[in-house]
């Protein structure tokens, strides 16, 4: 590499080349991203200054309509609720439920029986393994007011209690926590298994308790997998919608309506399709001023 | 040392209290499926059948469902990973410029909640005479897991030393070859980790086959599943199970295969930077 | 290694046979071009059973016809609507909502069908209340209605003697009904004096047959037409959602779990209303063919225990009933590719026998006149079209103007704040107002 710097002539011709083939590498992805994925996010762009209707005079007669959507969207108190329920859904059933709970079950089965790990990480990862719509159904089932939970407290004398009506935020949360904390325990155990033995056995010689070390060890050495997994988890609990429309559809009274499943009841129930990629166009902003948060979290603590 | 014991079997006991807890909503599922006169309880058949199999394995719509539901994300896997392998490959190993904000805007992208698109996407289908072609759902469903595939497999890639590739450059041999012959026999952990993902997120989505398809026997089985589950789901329970021990299959017979390419996939990139 | 290599070759195995599958499917859509062989229907999948045997005959009728049978399920509005946009997914045959049939054709969705009925005998055998409900703003003919139905008050006879109320009970106003879900509940804790349907999971239901069933007895509308306003009127709103608290919020109507439930429909005719659950219910008259034979929950006895009767005006004010009616109607899309035979074909659907057909299987109110007088028709078991044809005169129909969904949406979560409690009346009058005010704008809005 070094001798290149010497030959600033070949080097340009080479960088050249590079660019070419790396051109020729990224082609197919490229081509569809742009077509598939950049365009729609265009068209959402420009939607959402416009009344695009599914029907009605406004299907065929497009027209802009500046900041409108937006306005009515800062108006409409089910903006809000959802707003807050994403954040809500993201933060308890994503950052905290799978990421501690991950971190957890890494953390308890490091150094366990072989056999035991396996069983053990076996059952959660068919969480994981679970497609989301059958997590749903499940769940469903499970939380029901004649489901197994509710026969189970009946077996200890409790009353019985609609989860799902009840409790829905509480429901769904439990039930994303359940599919996703698995990507969570094997990115740890990964990240744990990366850590030399000999380092925590000096702490320990140096009398360092199991949360000091937790704290002063463990948890710096793995912060690039916490941020990488942060990052994964965020954007994939934002754009939850299958289990919470199949779950609960939103409801009751909204209180699991996320903007995800907002923007699928103005779109696709109320025909308002300009309405709804308004609230498309917010789900995607904030996916990316949280990944730049993170980002700039990262870098800060280098 | 007797501290160490009790904290040792306390993890033992959580562990097992968490599988146990993990497991629960899961058994009725396989139990009730064989359930004669199954409800939403966890509750050992009195009448063991079969028939809640035979019921929905017999139906040709479920049959042509399935092999949509193959079609579309078992096409999705492969290209998904093969187009993501080629285009993580300068990625991360050309010093190109403006990379890091290339891979900042793909990071984004995986932000996108498909649902959020799916009108303009519809509309571009429209004009591209798409619409109702499972060629064009795939061609979509490929595009809409490429950033996230993108982004974990170059990941993966930084893991795997360049001195390697260095050696096959000065023997001559091309980019692509080098690619194919030195990269991906290491990357494999990896490739199968990015084709795990992509296929059970596929396979579950039901939003995206349900707008862009129309003709029943295009309908993949997440679509049939879901509307079962809307018409019968509170009355054929022992069918709703058996249908859904059908449709998760797939999913645990491809983790099966790869779940230790899995784990190693993870150590590679547990390196992974933001 | 031998696990990767079974894998890879599973793999490469079945992405060959599906791209073959695939290019099979692919193939099929070529015959819609050809000779026009293939006649798209597309229809809300719970009519499955209808089409299937319309599919027969039509088929039986004209050898070398393949009717291809597209059924829909979950919003088939929108879904309906999506397909319409392309000539390569839109149905030949559509079947259309009345209150979004006139939003479709200011869209552009639908064909014209008025040189098709004006040449076509049969037409005047449909009644003319419902072609209203199929003419566009342009005073074209957009749909041919099969369907259409009434909505009034079920009631359990059995429950009611033993509550104490006399029977056949006759309501004259909204209190008497109220008084007499009081007995049933001071009677009968385990029964439901009352179902109405509240919640946003029970969609449009929630807004027709519970909100605009009552509101429209208040002697008001939400829409007027020749102001081409929509209306707020607090006094009305203020009764209509003190009624669907009083009902929800004192024990006379469901638990609001049991209210949320989307099945709630299905399981009221399956299980409640034949197991004493439930006193009463306001909803259409067709509940009962869901108790005839062939059908999941058979009971052929049930109109000894349940009777229909109109739903009363708020004070029992002139025209001292009222209820709602909805209405389905065919349609061919502009984009179809088979105007002709769908003409053909939506001539078979409506005609005597299959109208009759119809009717009998669903517990629907036939929309010709001729079938109307059929003893057949009238004698049908476990039918009460007499009483459903009696109720016809009172009723009302919904708004169709583009705005409606969305407002209707916006009724459901009004309705639902009440029910749950989180909103009293007169806030939900607040909320209605400030929601119609965002959806149509200030502009038009009258108050009354």
């Amino acid at each position: 590499m070094q001798n290149h710097q010497n030959r600033p002539q070949k080097r340009k011709t080479k960088n050249r080349q590079m660019f070419k083939q790396a051109a020729w590498f990224l082609t197919p992805s490229l081509l569809l991203l742009l077509i598939f994925f950049i365009g729609p996010i265009i068209m959402t762009l420009f939607f959402s200054f416009t009344n695009l209707s599914l029907t009605g005079v406004a299907a065929q007669n497009i027209q802009f309509v500046g900041f409108q959507n937006f306005v009515q969207l800062f108006k409409d108190p089910k903006f809000f609720s959802s707003f807050k329920n994403t954040l809500i859904f993201l933060l308890f059933s994503g950052i905290i439920g799978q990421q501690v709970l991950g971190f957890l079950l890494a953390v308890l089965m490091k150094n366990k029986h072989k056999a035991f790990r396996k069983i053990v990480g076996g059952t959660v990862m068919a969480g994981w393994v679970t497609p989301e719509l059958i997590v749903a159904i499940i769940f469903v089932s499970f939380l029901h007011d004649g489901g197994t939970l509710n026969r189970f407290m009946a077996g200890l004398q409790l009353q019985p209690i609609s989860w799902l009506f009840t409790f829905p935020m509480v429901s769904v949360v439990v039930a994303n926590i359940w599919q996703g904390s698995a990507l969570s325990m094997l990115m740890f155990q990964s990240a744990l298994d990366g850590i030399p033995n000999d380092i925590e056995d000096a702490a320990k010689i140096d009398g360092a308790t199991a949360w000091q070390r937790m704290w002063k060890i463990t948890i710096p050495m793995i912060k690039s997998t916490i941020f990488t997994n942060l990052v994964i988890i965020t954007l994939s609990t934002l754009g939850v919608f299958t289990l919470l429309y199949t779950m609960t559809g939103g409801g009751p009274s909204g209180a699991t309506s996320t903007l995800p499943v907002l923007m699928y009841e103005q779109a696709f129930v109320n025909y308002q399709l300009g309405y709804g990629t308004a609230i498309s166009l917010i789900i995607l902003g904030i996916g990316i001023i949280l990944s730049l948060g993170y980002i700039r979290l990262l870098k800060t603590e280098d | 040392m007797k501290n160490k014991k009790t904290s040792s079997a306390l993890a033992y006991i959580v562990l097992t209290l968490i599988a146990i807890i993990f497991v629960i909503p899961l058994l009725w599922v396989f139990v009730a499926s064989f359930d004669a006169n199954a409800t939403q309880v966890l509750k050992m058949p009195e009448h063991f059948t079969l028939t809640n199999y035979q019921e929905v394995i017999t139906d040709r719509g479920n049959q042509q469902a399935f092999l949509n539901g193959l079609f579309l994300s078992g096409g999705q896997t492969i290209l998904v990973v093969l187009f993501s392998l080629l285009a993580a490959y300068p990625l991360s190993r050309f010093p190109l410029k403006n990379k890091q904000k290339l891979l900042m805007t793909i990071l984004f992208m995986t932000s996108l909640p498909i649902t959020a698109v799916m009108v303009p996407v519809y509309q571009l289908f429209t004009f591209f005479n798409l619409t109702d072609s499972l060629v064009g759902t795939l061609l979509f469903l490929t595009a809409s897991s490429l950033p996230f595939g993108i982004w974990m497999m170059k990941n993966f890639m930084d893991g795997v030393p360049i001195e390697l590739e260095e050696s096959a450059w000065i023997d001559g041999a091309s980019k692509l070859s080098t690619l194919y012959k030195v990269i991906v026999p290491l990357m494999k952990s990896g490739m199968y980790t990015v084709a795990i993902f992509t296929f059970i997120g596929s396979w579950g989505n039901f939003f995206v086959p349900y707008i862009l398809l129309s003709s029943p026997k295009k309908l993949p089985a997440s679509v049939t599943l879901f509307q079962f589950f809307g018409q019968y789901g509170y009355a054929a329970y022992g069918q709703l199970a058996a249908y859904s021990v059908l449709y998760m299959l797939p999913t645990f017979i491809l983790y099966y295969f790869s779940q230790n390419h899995m784990s190693k996939g993870f150590n590679m990139g547990g390196a992974a930077k933001g | 290694m031998n696990k990767q290599k079974t894998l890879i070759g599973l793999l490469i195995g079945s992405a060959l046979l599906l791209a073959a599958c695939g290019g099979g499917s692919g193939s099929d859509q070529q015959d819609n071009t050809e000779g026009g062989k293939v006649l798209q229907v597309s229809y809300p999948s719970w009519w499955e059973d209808w089409f299937k045997d319309l599919e027969k005959d039509f088929e039986a009728a004209n050898e070398g016809v393949d009717v291809e049978l597209i059924p829909l399920y979950d919003d088939t509005t929108t879904k309906q609507a999506i397909m319409m946009q392309s000539k390569d997914t839109a149905p030949d045959v559509a079947i259309e909502d009345t209150f979004i049939l006139n939003s479709d054709v200011n869209a552009g969705y639908l064909s014209s069908l008025d040189d098709f009925v004006n040449n076509w005998d049969d037409w005047s055998n449909i009644e003319e209340t419902t072609k209203e409900g199929v003419k566009g703003e342009d005073g074209s003919i957009y749909g041919v209605p099969f369907s259409t139905d009434v909505q009034g008050l079920w009631y359990d006879k059995k429950i009611f003697d033993q509550a104490g109320i006399s029977v056949p009970f006759e309501p004259t106003n909204w209190q008497d009904i109220l008084d007499a879900a009081e007995k049933v509940h001071a009677a009968n804790k385990e029964t439901i004096p009352l179902f109405l349907y509240a919640t946003k999971s029970t969609g449009e239901a929630t807004s027709m047959r519970t909100f605009q069933v009552l509101y429209s007895g208040t002697g008001s509308e939400l829409y007027d037409w020749e102001a081409g306003k929509w209306v707020i009127d607090e006094n009305a709103l203020t009764d209509t959602f003190t009624f669907i608290q009083d009902v929800y919020q004192n024990d006379l109507g469901p638990s609001m779990s049991v209210a949320s439930n989307s099945q709630i429909g299905t399981m009221l005719a399956e299980d409640y209303m034949q197991n004493g659950g439930v006193a009463m219910v306001i909803d259409g008259n067709w509940v009962s063919g869901s108790w005839r034979e062939g059908r999941a929950k058979p009971w052929l006895d049930a109109l000894d225990t349940w009777d229909f009767i109109p739903f009363p005006t708020q004070t029992g004010k002139d025209p001292k009933y009222t209820s709602m009616s909805g209405g389905w109607a065919f349609s061919i899309p502009k984009q179809a590719d088979n105007k002709a035979l769908a003409e053909k074909f939506i001539q078979m659907a409506v005609d005597e026998e299959h109208q009759l057909g119809y009717v009998t299987q669903t517990g629907d109110m036939t929309v010709r006149t001729d079938v109307a007088k059929n003893e057949e028709y009238l004698n049908q078991p476990v039918s009460n079209y007499k009483e459903a044809g009696e109720i016809l005169q009172y009723s009302h129909f919904r708004p169709a103007v583009d705005d409606y969904p969305t407002v209707s949406t916006h009724i459901q979560e009004v309705v639902e704040s009440v029910a749950s409690g989180n909103a009293t009346p007169e806030q939900a009058v607040k909320a209605y107002h400030a929601g119609l005010e965002r959806i149509v704008g200030a502009d038009n809005i009258m108050k009354k």
